[in-house]
């Protein structure tokens, strides 16, 4: 039998108390002196519940709003809960089988356990909240019906423009500008919901509540002594005119392009319509990501905003400012007269760039017939001005007076993913040809809007404005103030007047009585409004997809009334024909329900509902979706032939040998999708191949090489 | 004025009674500090049976009253019995690996139905009261090899078979009774060696391995100067204090790392590092590495839930 050792009895008994003396030690070290767990602690015990204010309210410039705020409801489900209830009924409202209420109920336990609240159906649609208010009574306790707010599109229209919300993803959680987002925030995507998400998301609030053993808010920590409440964001007023552009995006309707309009005095926008666009409200409902995939996967691209990030080449609306910088360089007079025998010949050999009306003419009546010939002399004295030394400081020159009219830069409007455009430089031409290797005929069709140079809608608007306000403009934007002020000074920049050139007023109105030709009795007599005096220029914009020509895009940019401007204005319908035919009336009904505030005559009236119908989609539109629609079903094909129902189907049903024979052919549809996919362009093409309208994700890598059209 | 019964208290052991109501007690606010509501009634949510530490408060009264049971059972009762239950201890655990449960990796549970039993844990209570039992007897002499070795194979084969069923952490709590068998008479240098171990390992945990390193290598030096007269009279010192710097180092360099990457399991390497205070010790493989983080990150809900700022 072992001998009771009291020696050793306190051996033992000191090994445990030096281990509790450990124990004792790190315990008084991490609850006294040690921070490190704090933090962990105070995690585990109190939950911050942010609370997301109201985000501020959008209106037009009549006061109505445009953008506001809605309430809708989640159902939540507390799975512990849920037993007894009328499963089946609930499945009936919702419209879901028990298959994929089995599924919510399962993804809901193991995201948030059986005691917590989770979302069983988010964004529920009118329809079923109706429904589940009835019975909501039989679904409790295990299901419950929580608000939220939504952002409301009372016009649904200006999708564009007003933007969106998402959820804040990785991208942006990185930009040290978003600081202070977490995953599951809402942010703004795109248009003023973006520009302006810091005026309008307000602050948010927070309220600490303690929480128990497994996660559940119990009660306010301290009574909600520190708790801080949600300031709802700032209300904006916008410029827009929302009946202008609900009629807008109605003459819009199946065609591909943009229309901008502005208040010349101040440059606030009057409506931005971007074709094809999107209904808001369908990126705000319960169906949000299903809208979202086919917009995203839409080849008409509705999401992007062509007017300001599709550039395009201007065409003859770009006449009007080589008049400008021909009269003020005093390269020519209001009287120099050119002579259209057919084509500019100034270049000698090499392809004549045409002009269509033979005669002579001055400065005015050129603008009023579009005449190709005398802006591709006005130009090339421009150039060749024996004033500069070298051709590389005169078309430095001729840039200079492009940027004061808004060209070749970001004007700076409040709608993101404005582009720049391009106005050829000296350094582009060098690089493109080599030093000394080109002269005013390697890019003489830039004087008529073709070849190099690139515009957005938005610059041409402006461009408008310019012309209007003879010799500056005010830096177009949608928000013309915020409620309770511009805290953080994002709207100083538009109040300025941008004139860097001073070009005598003698000289715009020459250039205003050409414009205001046009309109009456030139290329655009088609736009005429009865009562209103309005200067207007067409454009017929040559175009090329990988070296296919394209129709031409219509355009059309004017201003009115002459005296004393309220609206710039201009409209691209791509692909469409001569700027006369589809342009110009739509800026010419644009305009009149803008000054007249409404459109009464019948046959005005009638106008409308025709050129709405009017189906201007390019075919390569209705290709691209026949191609995905096949993508869709050669995946459905491929799926049957190799689970065997393919043969199945042979088998079973007599076919005739063609049927046979497509069926058999259905096997290498993967194979030929995949060979139709439009490979990316080689870079090879000439300035002929042009793209349709310069999109952001298209590069442009053409080689320079000379152009002739005619306009 | 209340008295003792003599009769009926004799031989309780007071200390270890208050001692095990102290924690009980401790356990219990530890739960309702994490669970109560100041809007709820504080009798009625501990009598409710609802919350967490009212279930754990009947826990108590029952045990309580299986505990006054065994208080008052004689004694001779455990000891004629205790050879039996090591048995069927042992048995239940070897049932494991027939009808054994796999939970959470490894196969230590017995599925009853409502309820799961791990052998291994029940076997400690075993266990304790067979080697007591085998202690007690009058021709047990410890300081035998052969009572050594017998006492170990008592408290040694759960462990062991705890292993075999991938449970490595009930085998660390069987090496608690090398303080019984201390107390009973074995030599010095087991406890000297466990207890160095102990530290070795948890020197691995907290310091550099590298630093380590060099810390156990200046050690040896010094040892081999003071004994380096010694040393020149008899090479075995200057090979004990060799072998001594090797096991270190092995243990450091080879035990450990095998320890931390290959044997434990997640929840206890946590357990062991957040005794220490640590939280960042480097695994050798990043899916080693995760897993611990995901054993981390589920005792405090700061990753879980992340608090929005």
């Amino acid at each position: 039998m072992a001998v009771f050792n009291p020696s050793r009895k306190n051996v033992v008994l000191l090994v445990f108390i030096g281990m509790l003396a450990l124990i004792l030690f790190q315990l008084a070290n991490l609850q006294l002196f040690s921070s490190k767990y704090k933090l962990a602690a105070e995690d585990q015990g109190i939950f911050r519940k942010v609370i997301y204010p109201d985000r501020g309210i959008v209106y037009d410039r009549n006061g109505k709003a445009i953008l506001q705020n809605t309430t809708i409801y989640d159902l939540m489900v507390i799975p512990g809960k849920i037993k007894g209830t009328d499963t089946f009924a609930l499945c009936n409202i919702l419209g879901i089988d028990t298959a994929e209420f089995k599924k919510r109920i399962i993804a809901a336990i193991l995201k948030n356990k059986s005691y917590r609240a989770s979302v069983f159906e988010a964004l529920l649609s009118n329809e079923k909240m109706a429904k589940l208010n009835e019975s909501m009574f039989k679904f409790e306790p295990g299901y419950y019906l929580q608000q939220r707010s939504v952002r409301d599109y009372p016009f649904d229209v200006a999708g564009n423009i007003l933007g969106y919300l998402s959820e804040v993803d990785s991208t942006t959680l990185k930009n040290p500008k978003y600081v202070g987002y977490n995953m599951g925030d809402y942010i703004g995507k795109v248009g003023l919901e973006k520009t302006y998400e810091k005026v309008l998301m307000g602050q948010r609030g927070i309220e600490f509540w303690k929480k128990d053993n497994k996660n559940r808010l119990t009660e306010r920590w301290e009574s909600g002594k520190y708790d801080t409440i949600p300031i709802a964001g700032q209300n904006m007023h916008t410029s827009l005119d929302i009946e202008l552009q609900e009629l807008g995006e109605k003459l819009m309707e199946n065609k591909l392009g943009s229309i901008v309009a502005v208040d010349p005095k101040t440059g606030g926008i009057l409506c931005m319509v971007s074709a094809p666009s999107f209904k808001p409200k369908l990126l705000t409902g319960a169906e949000r990501r299903k809208h979202i995939n086919e917009l995203l996967t839409n080849p008409a691209l509705p999401l992007l905003n062509r007017s300001v990030s599709a550039s395009y080449s201007p065409g003859s609306t770009f006449k009007t400012l080589q008049a400008l910088v021909g009269l003020h360089e005093g390269v020519i007079t209001t009287q120099t007269q050119v002579s259209c025998g057919g084509a500019f010949y100034g270049c000698g050999s090499g392809k004549p760039m045409k002009c269509l009306d033979y005669g002579t003419f001055n400065m005015q009546s050129a603008i009023t017939v579009s005449d190709n010939t005398y802006f591709a002399t006005v130009m090339q004295r421009v150039i060749n001005n024996p004033k500069y030394p070298n051709i590389d400081s005169s078309l430095a020159n001729w840039d200079r007076y492009m940027y004061a009219f808004g060209l070749g830069h970001k004007l700076g409007v409040d709608v993101p993913s404005e582009k720049r455009g391009l106005i050829p430089t000296p350094e582009y031409y060098n690089k493109a040809h080599g030093k000394g290797n080109w002269n005013y005929c390697s890019f003489r069709s830039v004087s008529i809007g073709q070849g190099e140079v690139d515009v957005t809608p938005i610059q041409v608007a402006n461009e408008m404005a310019y012309i209007a306000n003879k010799g500056w403009y005010k830096i177009p934007h949608l928000v013309d103030s915020i409620e309770g002020g511009d805290k953080y000074d994002m709207l100083g920049k538009y109040k300025e007047k941008q004139q860097t050139i001073d070009i005598p007023d003698s000289i715009f109105e020459v250039v205003h009585s050409g414009m205001e030709g046009v309109v009456e009795r030139g290329t655009g007599r088609r736009s005429k409004i009865p009562g209103i005096t309005m200067c207007g220029k067409t454009g017929t914009v040559e175009n090329y997809i990988r070296g296919v020509k394209q129709k031409n895009h219509s355009f059309f940019a004017a201003f009115a009334p002459r005296e004393n401007p309220k609206i710039a204005i201009m409209c691209v319908v791509e692909n469409s024909g001569q700027g006369a035919w589809f342009a110009g009336p739509i800026v010419s009904l644009m305009v009149e329900k803008y000054l007249k505030d409404s459109i009464t005559e019948k046959s005005r009236l009638a106008k409308i509902e025709e050129i709405s119908k009017l189906n201007l989609i390019p075919p390569r539109i209705y290709a691209e979706l026949r191609r995905q629609d096949s993508a869709r079903h050669s995946g459905d094909s491929a799926y049957l032939i190799a689970k065997g129902f393919i043969k199945i189907i042979k088998d079973t049903l007599e076919l005739d040998d063609d049927e046979v024979d497509a069926l058999d052919k259905l096997k290498k549809d993967k194979e030929t999708v995949k060979k139709d996919t439009p490979k990316k362009d080689s870079g090879n093409s000439n300035l002929n191949n042009k793209p349709a309208a310069i999109l952001p994700d298209e590069k442009k890598k053409q080689n320079i090489t000379d152009t002739v059209k005619n306009n | 004025m209340y008295q003792r019964n003599p009769t009926l208290v004799k031989g309780v052991d007071w200390l270890m009674i208050w001692l095990y109501a102290a924690l009980v007690v401790i356990g219990l606010l530890s739960i309702f500090s994490v669970e109560y509501n100041s809007n709820d009634s504080v009798v009625q949510s501990f009598l409710g049976f609802k919350k967490e530490y009212s279930k754990q408060l009947y826990f108590f009264g029952i045990s309580l009253v299986i505990g006054i049971f065994i208080l008052l059972t004689d004694s001779k009762f455990f000891t004629a019995m205790s050879n039996l239950g090591y048995l069927f201890g042992i048995l239940l655990i070897l049932a494991t690996f027939v009808v054994g449960k796999e939970v959470g990796g490894s196969k230590s549970w017995i599925p009853l139905g409502f309820m799961n039993v791990q052998p291994v844990e029940v076997c400690k209570i075993f266990t304790s009261l067979a080697l007591a039992k085998y202690l007690s007897l009058p021709e047990t002499n410890f300081k035998t090899t052969r009572a050594q070795l017998i006492a170990a194979a008592i408290a040694f084969s759960p462990a062991i078979l705890s292993v075999l069923q991938k449970e490595p952490g009930a085998a660390i709590v069987y090496f608690s009774f090398a303080l019984a068998f201390y107390r009973e008479g074995l030599p010095t240098l087991y406890l000297v060696i466990i207890f160095s171990l102990g530290i070795l390992v948890i020197a691995s945990i907290l310091v550099s391995p590298n630093t380590l390193f060099i810390v156990f290598t200046i050690i040896a030096a010094i040892l081999t100067y003071l004994n380096r007269r010694r040393i020149k009279r008899d090479k075995a010192i200057l090979f004990m204090i060799a072998g001594v710097w090797l096991l270190c180092v092995g243990v450091q360099k080879i035990g450990v790392p095998l320890l931390f990457n290959k044997v434990l399991k997640p929840h206890q390497i946590v357990r062991i590092l957040s005794t220490f205070g640590k939280d960042d010790y480097k695994f050798k493989s990043e899916e080693r590495t995760a897993e611990i983080n995901k054993e981390f990150a589920k005792l405090g809900t700061t990753k879980r839930n992340p608090v929005k700022k």
